[in-house]
This record gives C-alpha cells, structure tokens and sequence, in this order.
C-alpha cells in the first residue's frame, strides 16, 4: 500500500495481503480469547497460567514468560538475570534451537 | 454522476500524534500512517460537495497525479473506509459451539477466607469458620469434565481460587499430586496457579509452590495506609504488616514463576503512581495490575465518577512513565498498559471480550459450572454441572446476546474489536445483566485506548526495537 503506510502488524499483514479477498482473511482471521481490554477484570486468574483463555498458553507465548510480561514459566528471565539468553531468537518458531539452558551461579 | 463516495465513519479513526497521522482501522485494529493525498480525499469527502470517482479524481488533480489519486481512493475503498455503495455491511456470524475449546479449570476450594476485604466481589464468601469447602471427588470431576467436554487440547490449567485458596491447602494437595500424574498418563501438560492474599504463606508453603511450579498472584493494594483501608482481618485489623513480611519470604524463597501484584482501586484510592512505585520499586514484584471497582455490590466502594476519571488520569499518568522506560529500552511491569500496548501492536481483534464460557470455566464448590470465578455464588443460572457436563444450548444463548452488538451501541464503537463490551461480571454487578457493555467508562476507555495507540507510535517511531525486545515475535508461535 502506497498511500496508507502499514504501522502495525496487523496492518502490515493486511497490506501483504494482495487482493480484496485476502484482505477480507486477514481481517477475520482472528478473534482471539484474550483477556478482557476493561483493565484485565480478569486477571485474577489469567495472571499466572491460569487461564490460557484469558491471555495465551504458555508455549504460544514464551518471551511472554521470560520478559516482563507476567506470564509464568520455567524459563530465563530476560529482565535482569540473562538480558542475552534469547539474542539470537527473535523468530521463536525458527531460531529456537538457538535457545540454551542456563546455570544458575554460574554466571 | 457515479454513485456517490461517502466515508464509512464506522471503520474510520484518526489519531494525530505530534505532526503525524494515522488511520486507526476499527474492524481490523490495523493501524496505518496515512499520506497528505489521503487526508485531501477524507476531508473532500467530509465537504458539503459530493463526489462520486471521476469527480474527486478531477477536484484533486491539480495537486496530485490523477493515478495517484484512483490508487489512494482504492486503498481506502480496500479497507471499507470510503463506500461507493458496493461495499457489504459488516455482519458477526452467530456462534454455535458444539465443542467448548476448554483448557481452564476454575476450582473454588473453599468459599471461606481469613481476611474480610471490604470490597470483596466474592458473593459466596463466608468467614472462615463457615467456609464451604470442595470435596476432592468434586474437584477431580471438575478436570474430569474439562478432560471430557475438551479432549484434544495439549495443555490444561487448575487454578484455585476461594475464598482465600490457601484455607484449603490439604485440597490443593491432593489435587496437584493426583492431577501431575493424571495427566501425564495422558501425555497433556497441566500448570497450577492461583490468586492469594499472601498472609498464609509460610516456608513451608513457598517451598511446596516452588517445587510444583504454581503460578502465585497475590493481591495487595499498595503502601500501608491504602492496603489498610480494606484489606482487613475478619476482626477489623489492617493486615499490610503481614502481607509485607509473607510477600518478601515469598520473592526471596520462590523463583518458579514471577510474581505479580494485583490492586483494587477503590473509593478514595486513585493514586495508581505511588502504589506501582511501591510495589514494584520497593518490594520488587514483577509487575502489578490494576482493577479500578466501578460496580460492586456495595456501592459505598465504588470509584466516583470523578474518580474514575482520576483512575484514568492517573492510568495515563503511569502510562507515561511507562514510554520513558520502553524508550530507554526497558519494562516497568504495568501490566494493564503492557497488555494494551500487545493488543495494539499486533492488532488484536475480540469478538467476545475474554475467555470465560469458552476456554475457561470455574466450578463452584458443589460441582456447579460457573461463567467464571466471579459468578460463583452469584444468581446467574448455572451452565451446568459437573455430572451433566456443559448446558452448551445456555452457553451459546448468553454468547450470542453479547455478539449482539448493534442495539447496545456498540457496533459504531472505535474500540468494539479491543473491549468486546468489557468484563460480564462489572456489567452484570452494574446493571443486573452481564450482556450489557460496560457503558459507565466506555468514554473513559476510548480515551485510555487512544493514549495507548499515541504511546504505540511513539514507541515505535523512536525504539522499535523495544516490541521486538519485550512484545513480538515473541509470541507468535500461537
């Protein structure tokens, strides 16, 4: 698109999509079972793997586990502790096999 | 004249941020920076003149090539932003699930808690000595049910709620124990967590979460004077004290999962800055959430409508703070803004506004099935029971009332596809009817919506990579 720069990634998807139909798929593609956008009434449950329905399971969403989103996982924190575990893993679904175990006391 | 082009107002929203503008796309939550010919065609169009193609191509050929014109005019017809006539309504298909994609079990353990929060939703909450208690077969039915109604998930959730669902640490046991090898004789995954008010904890209790990996929220409302006002022993007395000491043994002894802080913004309690600051700067949470009480039973609690508008204010206030970080690259765990900023980033669309009923429901401590955790106890007829399964007929019935858009003034809403009508519970504790949209703050939601999409493209324009770092692709393996 020429005159609308795409911004976002839905609308980057949109964009990429070439005819009217294509267009229409993407549009409809997803409704997600996310937590509610009125200030996560729902978080009582969905803030710590509760309620994959609320926000995502967790192997959809593994930096969402490791950065400061607040899903719950056994992995490495990129916050503090390992900043670099996953600097060669921005694509997870291609790149994961560049992901490694750590040692805690190690460092 | 050819049909005459009209703007279709319903999927149009523009938002300026400093000296660039965008078009936020309604029905796909895209969000697109717009050209100087796009925004001469919009306010062409937006003129007392009409104007059908060969027209606006004619009006606008001076400044631009007429080519240019034809091509922008159909990008904005492509996206149903402009109309010549042809393009189809928008229509919502009705839901019939005949399966329910269930992975979420809610189990009220126990109805009792020791604190007695003066706000508390819960309107099966009892005092400890009368707590009602769920028996471990109804427990095990609950995932047998959620096994049943949903088989081919690969991984499932417990979680355990009351009450205070550490008044039933025996039943939690015995469900983790017996639940770990259920499911691992099927080959599914499980994970525990649960919400608590932390003053049960003891090292003994931190160690067990930590070895069975159980998620841990624990609701707390700030610095002492704010979490006293209403977080209360059954006797009266304020309980900050404790919760400090347990929450500390807790960040230092457990390291399974991060730890997150949940807030009650109440009556009198609007200052969002000092409370983030406190819990996540002084005791070190993860990250802290916010749930401003707008419609609970006792409305003596609820915000003002003036301070709401402060809750907002003051969102926005912390909201600020949260793109000074994210331009220096780093989080500072707001989770309600962190996942705004999610749903805008990767353009998010909800037909329905949360899982509940579909991916998640919770048992109340007789086997009933209930909406979600807020609605035990609660008079909204059950969708079912533990032994019968889903009434999936109730469930299809109440989603579709809230798919329902187009008399409860949603369908022309800029956020319909990011709020869905909000949370059911705040609706039906507001108005008796959990389908109506939470109308209350719809105004002060747009308004909030729109902050985020402004904080969006500054995030974007000035550290991009702060989304690859923190947000995506990071989550793109759904």
């Amino acid at each position: 698109m020429k005159h609308l720069k795409p911004v976002n990634e839905k609308a980057k998807l949109i964009a990429a999509a070439s005819t009217k139909e294509e267009k229409d798929e993407v549009m409809a593609m997803q409704n997600p079972i996310g937590c509610t956008a009125t200030l996560d009434p729902g978080w009582e449950v969905d803030a710590f793997g509760g309620v994959a329905g609320l926000c995502q399971p967790m192997e959809a969403d593994l930096y969402g586990c490791s950065d400061p989103c607040w899903w719950p996982a056994q992995v490495p924190d990129t916050m503090v502790t390992y900043p670099d575990w996953s600097k060669d893993a921005d694509q997870v679904a291609k790149d994961w096999r560049n992901l490694d175990s750590v040692y805690p006391g190690e460092e | 004249m050819g049909t005459r082009l009209s703007i279709l107002d319903k999927n149009l929203h523009e938002v300026t941020v400093a000296d660039r503008h965008y078009i936020f796309h309604i029905p796909s939550t895209g969000l697109f920076e717009r050209d100087g010919l796009t925004k001469d065609i919009l306010s062409s169009l937006r003129s007392d003149d009409a104007f059908d193609d060969a027209t606006l191509v004619e009006h606008l050929t001076g400044k631009y090539h007429p080519e240019d014109v034809d091509s922008a005019l159909s990008e904005l017809k492509s996206l149903a932003l402009v109309s010549d006539g042809t393009e189809p309504g928008q229509s919502i298909q009705e839901l019939n699930l005949e399966t329910v994609p269930l992975n979420t079990v809610v189990l009220n353990v126990n109805t009792g808690c020791n604190l007695s929060c003066t706000y508390c939703y819960k309107e099966d909450l009892d005092e400890p000595a009368n707590g009602k208690r769920m028996s471990f077969k109804t427990a095990k039915d609950s995932v047998e049910m959620l096994l049943k109604e949903s088989p081919d998930q690969d991984r499932y959730n417990i979680v355990f709620f009351g009450g205070e669902p550490l008044t039933n640490l025996t039943l939690i046991k015995e469900v983790v124990e017996w639940a770990e090898s259920r499911f691992k004789r099927i080959g599914k995954r499980v994970d525990f967590s649960l919400t608590t008010n932390a003053t049960l904890l003891n090292e003994k209790v931190i160690d067990y979460l930590h070895e069975h990996n159980i998620g841990i929220a624990v609701s707390m409302d700030g610095p002492e004077s704010y979490h006293n006002r209403n977080r209360i022993t059954v006797g009266g007395k304020g309980t900050y004290a404790t919760v400090v000491r347990k929450v500390r043994m807790l960040l230092a002894g457990y390291s399974a999962r991060p730890v997150g802080a949940r807030v009650t913004l109440t009556r009198g309690i609007t200052d969002v800055e000092a409370i983030w600051n406190h819990l996540f700067n002084d005791l070190g949470f993860h990250e802290v959430g916010f749930a401003p009480v707008t419609s609970g039973d006792i409305s003596d609690f609820n915000l003002t409508d003036t301070e709401v508008a402060e809750v907002f204010a003051n969102l926005k206030s912390l909201g600020r703070r949260y793109l000074r970080a994210a331009l220096e690259g780093r989080s500072i765990g707001f989770s309600n803004m962190h996942q705004m900023l999610t749903d805008i980033h990767e353009g998010t669309k909800k037909a329905l506004p949360c899982g509940a009923g579909v991916g998640m429901v919770a048992i109340d401590h007789e086997g009933g099935v209930n909406l979600c955790h807020r609605f035990t106890g609660s008079d909204l007829p059950l969708f079912g029971d533990i032994e019968s399964g889903l009434d999936k007929p109730a469930l299809n019935k109440f989603l579709n009332q809230r798919l329902a858009m187009s008399e409860k003034g949603c369908d022309t809403c800029r956020i319909r596809n990011l709020c869905a009508g909000g949370c059911y519970h705040e609706s039906y504790a507001r108005y008796g009817d959990p389908v109506r949209p939470t109308w209350h703050y719809c105004d002060l939601m747009r308004d909030w919506v729109d902050f985020c999409i402004e904080v969006y493209t500054e995030i974007l324009e000035k550290n991009p990579g702060f989304f690859n770092r923190f947000l995506t692709p990071r989550r793109a393996m759904s």
